[in-house]
């Protein structure tokens, strides 16, 4: 009796946070082509661009999830992403035409990728206790996505760009 | 004339030393919500840690001759709002475990992207000094997050499910 509503709960737990990044991932969404079009550097915009792209695959991935619990796709406001996304645009007002803006992109994109990126490892790991198999794959292709995604930002923040905004302000 | 990417180091330090400064409050009520020992043993740990990582912020803002003021962090509120909120509804002790482990990962990854950009402008702006101690904070941070990984993969998620 015990065991299985703890069984329950993990369960509840689960499709609670699908519900949860279902909502950001969609945010994410809308989010993505301001930064784009905000962005300087050819190659930072080129790396929302396409991690907008990645992203609706992800939600597509989110939506076969919710498949395989036989639940709708549905979303729950998530206060975490919105603080994110908040805090995000007060950078981009804050240094709109600022040199420094390409560096504050990519930083709230990273708080971005790190929220999701802890997220889709919750699920996986719950995933792996429910012995959802299917559910395992699909958020770890997710989960490589966005580790990927945060490693080129990374890589692009090191590079030319914040070496040309802390140059150009002398 | 100050560069722009140094005030936004500023700006990002400001909200650092908020989100430090509110987990010292917060992390005493996680860890008394928390039921199984090891996973209490680990938010108290790294309590003490934070407090650590409120020093060393105070000490870069002295080495920048600033003075040490914190920024409230919108991305924290919303993120605690998320613990209180989930960990609230849970009666299994267990299953909150499993909640309490999540959501502090997801503290400890908004504060990894956090140090992590300040370490990268640290370096851009040639505080050699700074960008130690803010990579030091990062690293504690990230073995913070692993503990749990390792806690959520252990005992706690198979109780859950056993």
């Amino acid at each position: 009796m015990e065991t299985t509503m703890a069984e329950k709960t993990l369960h509840n737990l689960f499709h609670d946070t699908l519900k949860d990044i279902y909502y950001a991932e969609r945010k994410i969404l809308t989010a993505l082509p301001k930064m784009a079009k905000a962005a300087s550097d050819p190659k930072l915009k080129a790396a929302f661009e396409k991690h907008r792209n990645q992203t609706e695959g992800q939600v597509e991935r989110l939506v076969e999830v919710f498949g395989i619990i036989d639940e709708k796709p549905q979303g729950k406001t998530c206060p975490g992403i919105n603080g994110i996304l908040e805090e995000g645009t007060e950078m981009m007002k804050e240094f709109k035409d600022s040199i420094a803006l390409d560096s504050a992109l990519i930083a709230a994109a990273q708080a971005v990728e790190h929220y999701e990126i802890s997220r889709y490892g919750t699920l996986k790991t719950w995933a792996e206790e429910l012995e959802l198999t299917q559910a395992i794959a699909l958020l770890g292709e997710t989960l490589d996505e966005e580790e990927s995604t945060d490693e080129a930002l990374s890589m692009l923040a090191e590079s030319s760009i914040n070496s040309q905004a802390n140059v150009a302000a002398e | 004339m100050m560069s722009k990417l140094d005030d936004l180091f500023l700006d990002t330090l400001q909200d650092a030393l908020y989100v430090e400064r509110t987990l010292v409050k917060r992390l005493p009520k996680l860890a008394a919500e928390a039921s199984s020992t090891e996973l209490k043993d680990t938010i108290l740990g790294h309590l003490r840690e934070t407090e650590i990582h409120v020093e060393r912020l105070e000490t870069i803002f002295d080495m920048m001759g600033k003075p040490a003021s914190a920024k409230k962090c919108e991305a924290l509120e919303g993120l605690l709002k998320e613990t209180v909120s989930v960990t609230g509804d849970i009666d299994d002790e267990q299953t909150r475990d499993a909640a309490i482990i999540a959501l502090s990962q997801a503290i400890e990854h908004y504060e990894i992207a956090r140090y992590g950009t300040l370490a990268c402008w640290a370096e851009e702006l040639g505080g050699r000094e700074i960008q130690l101690l803010l990579e030091e904070t990062l690293e504690e941070e990230k073995q913070a997050d692993q503990k749990l990984s390792a806690l959520a993969e252990s005992s706690i998620n198979e109780r859950a499910a056993a």
